[in-house]
């Protein structure tokens, strides 16, 4: 038992993605290692096109016909993936083990049904019946905040975009999934409609202690949520560690200059004089080789993992460079 | 300082279905009073529907309004004569969020901001060339690379800074910017504030900076004015140090909690 339970809930090991295209295979996901604990909530953060989408789509197995995988992802030690095969047990309860809220969740709804429908159908698609999918409907449509009695017999059009997303929470939730994996579930609302969304994901993880993987642009909404922040650049992390150790002590030229890029309304930004030259992802080596000032002919071939703590590793062969330049010498 | 705009109780009223066969109506903006002197950094923030939008067309003459009065240098813009009319609508350049719908997608950089040259007669045949490239050089794009592309062969940062240039071609005054920076990416957006700040001072221009992050409000006019719209009305206006540390409305005091400052520490 005690060795069941130091199993990660979710590891995905080695994982590179690639699509087949007519310019050949394109990898949009590079050498992947990722880890999320029971009970955790772990954020990626990358730029568009950074394959951020590529790998929770991976994760949860909604791949194109023309996606190629390479590695393996395995839950709570049974494996759910090794390559192209997915072990079919997790494609039939899929939505058991882990629920996805996806990217365009505004546009998911089928407009021409009722809300209750879709909860009803996605139960049922799972042999669950039509009146015990209500009474869960109208227990999680609580917990996210909305009136049970008014959204169940609305249709999509008749939301906003901020109950749109709560409603998609509820409905992920519907069927006790063990991962919660959230695909930039902010990006369409407004400040403060954020703000209440991340309270309420906040409250989810606090009373229900969900494990969830956040998919985000903004380093801001990682740092309000995760525990764990993976920074993602051309397919491949740069830098993950704890919450503290990321938005304090950055390694990574890319994650400082990501940092240095929020701007701030009360504090000063201490990384806002730290910028990369643009230029394009390098394939080879460190993705970051052809922005990078600290970046010698050796980056091009390969990348080495350097532990900076247990929890914080950073991909770089030149982390004592950017300590120096970044920190100072004494640090 | 010159007052180039002074627009006062702006009404703006939209028809809009609701359902099948009824109508129904939106007020987008509500008795709005808004000035731009010479040289003014100006942010609106607002979430959407707030009417920031709708304002910005309407200062810049290409949303109709459904009451109140546009002066422009002292005069109501619907008793402009012709040359007048135009000169306002030349003065006073909005730049949308989307730059991959607002360039014609069959047209290549070169057409398109050749067109521009011409319709306004900006340089003549000889000299167009090397006032558009001038221009792309001063918004630091190389024209070389970018005059033969189309629209989806850009980038959004390097279209956006396109849209900058098209705009910036008629030597206009007022430059409203719409959300520009809403579709890049976090590490391109301070840059292109930065350069939209510097193509100010270099112009000298006034601009209105829209946009729904208070803190993107707050990094473009930090030395400027801050204007906090909802439901279409102004409900707070000041110098942006002093409505940042000293909210006086309820929303704006919402807006301001709702940010997620960062934790450096």
């Amino acid at each position: 038992m005690s060795i069941m339970s130091d199993l990660p809930l979710l590891l995905v090991k080695d994982l590179s993605v690639g699509y087949r295209t007519i310019k050949g295979l394109q990898y949009a996901v590079r050498d992947v290692n990722l880890k999320l604990s029971k009970g955790e909530c772990v954020a990626i953060v990358g730029e568009s096109g950074s394959g951020k989408t590529t790998l929770v789509n991976t994760i949860v197995g909604y791949l194109p016909q023309n996606a190629f995988v390479k590695g393996s992802i395995y839950m709570e030690g049974r494996t759910i993936r090794s390559d192209n095969k997915v072990d079919s047990d997790f494609v039939r309860n899929r939505w058991k083990y882990i629920a996805l809220v996806p990217q365009a969740s505004m546009n998911i709804f089928n407009p021409v049904i009722t809300i209750a429908s879709h909860f009803v159908d996605t139960a049922e698609a799972y042999g669950v019946d039509k009146s015990e999918a209500l009474a869960r409907a109208r227990k999680l449509l609580s917990v996210v905040k909305l009136d049970p009695d008014k959204v169940l017999r609305m249709y999509a059009h008749q939301l906003s975009g901020g109950m749109k997303q709560r409603v998609a929470i509820a409905l992920a939730l519907l069927l006790n999934p063990k991962v919660l994996i959230l695909d930039e579930p902010t990006s369409a609302l407004d400040a403060v409609t954020q703000k209440q969304i991340l309270d309420l994901l906040k409250e989810l993880r606090r009373i229900y202690s969900i494990s969830m993987i956040i998919v985000t642009h903004d380093i801001t909404v990682a740092n309000y949520l995760a525990d764990t922040i993976y920074v993602m650049y051309g397919g491949r992390f740069v830098e993950y560690g704890k919450r503290s150790e990321i938005m304090t002590n950055p390694m990574h030229p890319y994650t400082v200059s990501l940092l240095g890029s929020v701007p701030t309304i009360r504090s000063k930004n201490p990384f806002s004089e730290f910028t990369l030259k643009r230029g394009d992802v390098s394939f080879r080596g460190c993705p970051l080789y052809y922005r990078c000032p600290f970046a010698q002919n050796d980056c091009i071939n390969t990348v080495n993992e350097v532990a900076i703590s247990q929890t914080h590793h950073v991909f770089c062969n030149h982390v004592s460079e950017v300590e120096v330049t970044m920190y100072g010498k004494d640090y | 300082m010159a007052r180039i705009i002074e627009a006062r109780k702006l009404v703006v009223i939209y028809d809009i279905r609701k359902g099948l066969f009824s109508r129904g109506k939106v007020v987008a903006l509500d008795n709005v009073d808004f000035d731009i002197d010479e040289g003014d950094s100006i942010s609106i923030v607002g979430e959407s529907g707030s009417g920031k939008t709708t304002l910005g067309k309407v200062l810049a003459g290409i949303q109709p309004l459904t009451k109140g009065s546009i002066l422009f240098y002292g005069k109501d813009i619907r008793e402009l004569g012709k040359d007048e009319y135009i000169k306002y609508r030349r003065s006073i350049q909005y730049i949308p969020q989307d730059p991959y719908s607002s360039f014609n997608p069959f047209k290549s950089i070169e057409s398109a901001l050749m067109s521009v040259v011409k319709y306004h007669k900006i340089a003549d045949r000889k000299n167009a060339y090397s006032v558009i490239s001038g221009m792309l050089k001063d918004l630091q794009l190389d024209p070389d690379e970018v005059l033969d592309k189309y629209p989806h062969q850009l980038s959004g940062g390097q279209l956006q800074r396109i849209a900058l240039a098209r705009a910036l071609l008629i030597r206009p005054k007022v430059l409203i910017a719409d959300e520009i920076v809403s579709m890049l990416d976090a590490s391109l957006r301070l840059e292109l504030i930065n350069l939209l700040r510097q193509v100010q001072r270099e112009y000298g221009l006034s601009v209105i900076f829209i946009t729904h992050d208070i803190a993107l409000a707050r990094y473009f006019a930090s030395n400027g004015e801050l204007v906090v719209m909802h439901n279409g009305k102004i409900v707070e206006r000041g110098s942006t140090m002093e409505v940042i540390e000293n909210p006086r409305d309820e929303y704006t005091k919402l807006l301001l909690s709702s940010h997620l400052e960062p934790e450096f520490r």
